[in-house]
């Protein structure tokens, strides 16, 4: 059975935000949309984009400063290049907690979930066993993609007339499965969240 | 759909970086190839590098099955032999980069030579039916080059099988792994080296119960041989030469990824599932007479984990001409021989290829 990723991941996103519309919340302006440097062990270079909203916001004042907690939902797709070894592609949703205090300093965790397809970046070959040989097209496999990730920024918002959070994350996330168990595999994010307006 | 254009996009995108590379590669002289070979729901990537021109093509066989082969591309000594051959370092199923998708019965000593089989086939098919193949199997590889042999006896391509202290069979194993311990703490102790870790060392290798065929009381054996090994290297017996200089600064940038394989390792175990079903198999040493190829073993004299006399067992049955296989004993080396005496090592390998068309 095929299963159609994208109208369900549209609906999942929209039952989140569209009450969140209408809410005051400061320093996202209802939608963000981000865009990150991706790197599969740091250097394995790639590209990952998306949209985040806020689905609440608790303000908790401090002795000097009030700090705000936000909950956060993001859908995003990305890639990365291991040369000579495979191309990962991903499509997920994430979800996490990012705390800002009123000096713009953020940090954030983020839990998330999707689908990972990888493409070997190699000609590859069956041969059966009559011995004949044949090229495989597109060869790789998907898999879940299960990532926590932690990271730590600065929201240039509060002190400048700049609308811009930048983030840096490091990342583990697990390929599931992948040879007779799963795959842990580390990777780095450094992005840029900028506010837009969606209605719906 | 997004989900299809997606997909289609990062297939566009590897095909960027795999080119439109050939099939066939016969008429190149110096190769830099990688490709994969998808068996038994496994994808296991081959780089081959090296003189292609020679027409002649080493195969590795890692031990294990665990830690991939690829790192080894960057060995001083493998470069050296790339300059001479082509060089195949193979990836085994659930090991190094090899990606898949399987249940932990695909993990056996049948499933490894299948894979095995079908790289033969497709390293003819990609450097042509001519290509002269010497197999170069260590520990692990020891037992899946002497068992793919036998089984294969049809394969004329094989031209040569250089086996490194291979661990073709546990039974040996567990007899003269401890007698090795024991005689090598004596000298030790003679000489004065570490005497309190080697008198303990010898009561663990005394107390060993040879008969005792569980699995994890033969790794719990293990981890007092490693114990002894580093002694060796502490004390100047044996010395690791430096061998992997160049990918000092690399590794972030090289096409393994040393954390998928000491992920790898832990997680998939594969050292495990296939060692434990041949801890008392006896196949290779009751098959010996099956191999007729030229053959070349190289052991270390201080290699307690595939101790020497598993070579002379097998120059002694294998069943080759007595002027087509040697036993060729190094004696400044344990386990990991190649690093151990790289020059003696270089030697004895070219030496034995150039006999061979």
């Amino acid at each position: 059975m095929k299963v159609k990723l994208y109208p369900y991941l549209f609906c999942v996103i929209s039952l989140f935000i569209h009450p969140l519309a209408k809410a005051q919340l400061r320093a996202f302006d209802q939608f963000s949309v981000k865009a990150a440097y991706f790197g599969e062990l740091i250097s394995h270079a790639g590209l990952k984009v998306g949209i985040e909203t806020p689905l609440r916001l608790k303000e908790k004042p401090r002795k000097r400063f009030t700090k705000e907690k936000y909950k956060l939902l993001a859908a995003n797709v990305g890639f990365y290049v291991h040369s000579r070894n495979h191309v990962g592609a991903f499509l997920n949703i994430e979800y996490g907690t990012r705390g800002i205090t009123s000096d713009g300093f953020l940090s954030e965790c983020w839990v998330g979930l999707g689908y990972f397809r990888s493409f070997l970046a190699a000609p590859t070959y069956e041969v059966n066993d009559q011995g004949q040989v044949r090229r495989v097209p597109l060869a790789g496999r998907g898999s879940l993609m299960l990532s926590l990730s932690a990271g730590l920024g600065q929201d240039l918002s509060r002190k400048t007339h700049w609308p811009i959070t930048w983030v840096i994350k490091p990342t583990l996330f697990f390929q599931i499965p992948y040879n007779n168990a799963l795959l842990p595999q580390l990777g780095i994010e450094a992005s840029i969240t900028y506010p837009i307006n969606i209605s719906f | 759909m997004l989900y299809k254009r997606l997909i289609r996009l990062a297939g566009f995108l590897s095909l960027l970086l795999v080119g439109c590379s050939e099939d066939k590669l016969q008429d190149v002289t110096y190769l830099d190839d990688l490709f994969y070979l998808r068996n038994d729901r496994a994808d296991m990537p081959v780089a081959v590098q090296g003189n292609l021109g020679s027409r002649k093509l080493l195969l590795f066989l890692q031990g294990g099955p665990s830690g991939g082969a690829q790192a080894l591309s960057y060995a001083r000594t493998f470069n050296r032999l790339e300059q001479r051959y082509a060089i195949a370092y193979w990836d085994q199923r659930a090991t190094g980069e090899a990606k898949g998708s399987f249940p932990s019965t695909y993990l056996n000593r049948a499933q490894y030579v299948d894979d095995l089989d079908k790289l033969i086939t497709l390293l003819k098919y990609r450097y042509g039916e001519d290509i002269s193949i010497f197999l170069m199997g260590i520990s692990w590889g020891g037992m899946l080059g002497n068992t793919y042999l036998i089984q294969h006896p049809e394969e004329e391509s094989i031209k040569g099988w250089i086996e490194i202290n291979g661990g073709h069979s546990f039974p040996l194993i567990r007899k003269a792994s401890p007698q090795l311990v024991v005689e090598i703490a004596d000298e030790q102790i003679t000489a004065g080296n570490s005497v309190s870790e080697w008198e303990r060392l010898k009561a663990v290798a005394l107390d060993f119960d040879t008969t005792n065929t569980a699995f994890d009381y033969l790794i719990d054996y293990f981890q007092q041989v490693f114990d002894a090994e580093y002694l060796l290297v502490k004390d100047g017996v044996v010395i690791e030469e430096d061998e992997f200089g160049e990918l000092e600064g690399k590794l972030l940038n090289v096409p393994f990824n040393l954390l998928t394989t000491t992920f790898g390792d832990l997680l998939f175990q594969a050292n495990n599932f296939v060692n434990k079903a041949l801890i008392e198999d006896t196949f290779v040493p009751d098959n010996f007479d099956k191999i007729t190829v030229p053959t070349l073993l190289l052991w270390g004299a201080y290699d307690m984990r595939t101790p020497p006399v598993l070579g002379e067992q097998a120059l002694e049955k294998l069943g080759t001409p007595e002027e087509d296989k040697r036993l060729v004993i190094f004696e400044e080396s344990y386990h990991p021989l190649v690093t151990n005496e790289p020059e003696k090592f270089y030697n004895e390998v070219t030496t034995f290829i150039d006999q061979y068309p």
